[in-house]
């Protein structure tokens, strides 16, 4: 008797396990099409490229904030959360074609170069840091800035830190 | 083969509780993810484009803000963006900056149809406002821009 409850009981777990895994992949599939049905055409691909490319950069942009902005927190994580920004801006960068899409991606990554020579600057890598700080610069001339003194892109980094952390959850802390 | 038919019940019966759990979970989760990212995206590009704008050459500050409500209004055929009045509101707030750069650059009918262009967004949320309205917001906009310059 105990036997068979347990063999039925195992047959309903096996069924609704895979009940789970069935019903959660299909209705996955089935939002992700609502979600995007409108912009199936190829300007549409070509627009979620880049959307998602920006809402990973903003996610990966709050988190390094964060980390940036917690002094505990060892250089080695703050380059680790760094590269995921460049690493993110190097695989999508290639898919975006939009001119003004591209050019604020540069921005991004001269942002995120002015962070790196600031990470290296206080972890006393000054040789790194100046090399990272000439790239942040010579991409934000590029992308048009007008003042792209070291010293103002340092008050830049500071204040996108400042609110990119607020704005992230875990620096609500 | 009673044993076999309550097995397959209790299978049968499994999935389909299952399933509909499983569609709960699926349904709830990509919602989420969906929001998380649409208001990423908005909040990035805007963000970006804002820097851009503060920061760059005339040209450049043009292109951003052009660039962000191309991307809003691409971002509103998005299933999840449907109803976010956040992004109509951005969408209206970049068209007066727009509407201000131009009348900066002594474009003024360009600027005039960047004014009609944020009165619209503001009305598809909801909010009637007047031209002269957003036309006092552009002004002040310009003034602040002019502080902004440095003396030649």
């Amino acid at each position: 008797m105990f036997k068979k409850a347990a063999l039925f009981s195992l047959m309903f777990l096996v069924g609704a396990g895979i009940g789970v895994f069935a019903g959660f992949k299909l209705s996955s599939s089935h939002e992700r099409a609502r979600e995007w049905h409108a912009l199936l055409n190829p300007e549409g691909q070509q627009f979620l490229k880049a959307y998602d490319l920006i809402a990973r950069l903003r996610l990966a942009d709050m988190g390094a904030a964060t980390r940036l902005q917690n002094p505990k927190e060892s250089p080695e994580h703050r380059r680790e959360y760094l590269n995921l920004i460049l690493d993110a801006v190097q695989k999508g960068r290639a898919g975006v074609t939009d001119p003004a899409t591209l050019t604020l991606i540069d921005v991004e990554t001269g942002i995120t170069c002015a962070r790196f020579g600031m990470v290296e600057e206080a972890a006393g890598n000054l040789p790194a840091s100046q090399t990272w700080m000439q790239k942040a610069q010579n991409t934000l001339k590029q992308a048009g800035w007008k003042d792209y003194s070291e010293a103002h892109l340092r008050e830049i980094v500071r204040a996108q830190n400042k609110q990119d952390s607020c704005e992230s959850p875990c620096g609500k802390s | 083969m009673k044993a076999l038919k309550l097995c397959g019940i209790a299978l049968a019966s499994g999935l389909a509780i299952g399933g509909l759990v499983g569609r709960h979970i699926g349904r709830t989760w990509s919602a989420g993810q969906a929001i998380l990212w649409e208001t990423s995206a908005a909040a990035g590009y805007e963000q970006l484009a804002l820097l851009q704008y503060e920061q760059a050459d005339i040209d450049h500050s043009r292109q951003a803000l052009v660039g962000f409500t191309d991307f809003a209004i691409s971002m509103s055929k998005l299933a999840s963006s449907q109803g976010d009045k956040a992004l109509l509101i951005d969408r209206g707030q970049t068209y007066l900056r727009l509407a201000a750069l131009e009348k900066l650059a002594g474009n003024s009918s360009l600027s005039h149809q960047y004014v009609l262009s944020a009165q619209e967004s503001f009305r598809a949320m909801g909010h009637d406002i007047p031209e002269e309205e957003l036309n006092k917001g552009v002004t002040k906009i310009v003034g602040s821009a002019r502080v902004n310059v440095p003396p030649s």
